[in-house]
């Protein structure tokens, strides 16, 4: 079997994961209310006053996520954001780590469905896990 | 005749594979050599467009690894099928990359080759890469169907 990898440096692999999940948990958080109750990217917009495209441009990739910009786009769309770090270490120890009981805490931005990743992140020697929709 | 999976063994597909990754594969992603050289000799050099939290190749990176490996990914606003009337040649779509290919079955791409977005924009390429994606896979002598197609992409992934 001929296989590739794109070799990128370990610590922007861990910052490229956990980007790459948030805006998975964000874009399925809104997915969920979109199917709910019918919200939409202008709903979002309208609600944090900005314009459509700022909030296009936030879950598209083509502009960058902030603390706060993460914070505002999940409480503008009915969600919590909760924090956990994984160790990385455990994790490696066991393919089946369950997150949802690690004796060391994960990273987990969390929202109120209880949607959970399943991409786990890593971050210094902790995993960083997204829970968001 | 021949399937992506037994090209990759014979040398003549590659297959994404990230060797740090503790999750099962959920998808297959396979490579022409001539995307692999391009994402090593060119996407490499690539740097962080202002405003964007990755470069090109941190993009693609992503977009890969969440196709192969993510349970949940769903492709929305990842995929877009450039001919919708029947070549069955998608666009795998990052903010700043473009990745052309095409399903060989559910929830296998076969990406043949890259572009930047920015060229794909200055040169209106998309319909010679288009015909060079179906030359490409009339080449590979893949056993029939040669690919699939669907308006809904969450019955590719």
């Amino acid at each position: 079997m001929s296989s590739y990898r794109i070799r990128i440096d370990p610590r922007r692999k861990a910052f490229t994961r956990l980007i790459s999940a948030i805006h998975r948990e964000l874009a399925a958080a809104l997915e969920g209310e979109g199917r709910a109750r019918n919200l939409t990217q202008s709903d979002l917009a309208n609600t944090l006053g900005v314009n459509k495209s700022a909030i296009s441009r936030r879950l598209s990739g083509t502009s960058n996520l902030t603390l706060k910009s993460i914070s505002d786009l999940a409480w503008a769309l009915g969600h919590d954001v909760d924090f956990r770090l994984v160790s990385r270490r455990q994790k490696m120890a066991g393919a089946n780590y369950p997150i949802a009981t690690a004796p060391e805490g994960p990273m987990v931005i969390s929202s109120t469905t209880g949607h959970t990743a399943s991409a786990p992140l890593a971050l210094s020697s902790h995993q960083v896990t997204t829970k968001v929709g | 005749m021949a399937t992506p999976s037994t090209l990759a063994d014979r040398g003549s597909l590659l297959r994404y594979e990230d060797h740090e990754e503790i999750q099962p594969a959920e998808r297959l992603l396979f490579l022409f050599q001539e995307l692999a050289d391009w994402i090593d000799g060119t996407l490499v050099y690539q740097p962080r467009i202002r405003g964007r939290d990755l470069t090109p190749l941190e993009q693609v990176e992503a977009l890969f690894h969440d196709f192969v490996y993510t349970k949940d990914f769903t492709g929305v606003g990842h995929f877009v099928n450039i001919m919708p009337q029947g070549d069955g040649v998608y666009e795998m779509k990052t903010p700043d990359v473009r990745v052309f290919g095409w399903f060989y079955r559910t929830a296998q791409f076969v990406a043949h080759s890259g572009a930047l977005k920015k060229d794909i924009k200055r040169t209106r390429a998309v319909d010679r890469i288009r015909r060079e994606v179906v030359q490409a896979r009339s080449r590979l002598n893949l056993d029939q169907p040669a690919f699939i197609r669907s308006s809904r992409i969450h019955e590719l992934i």
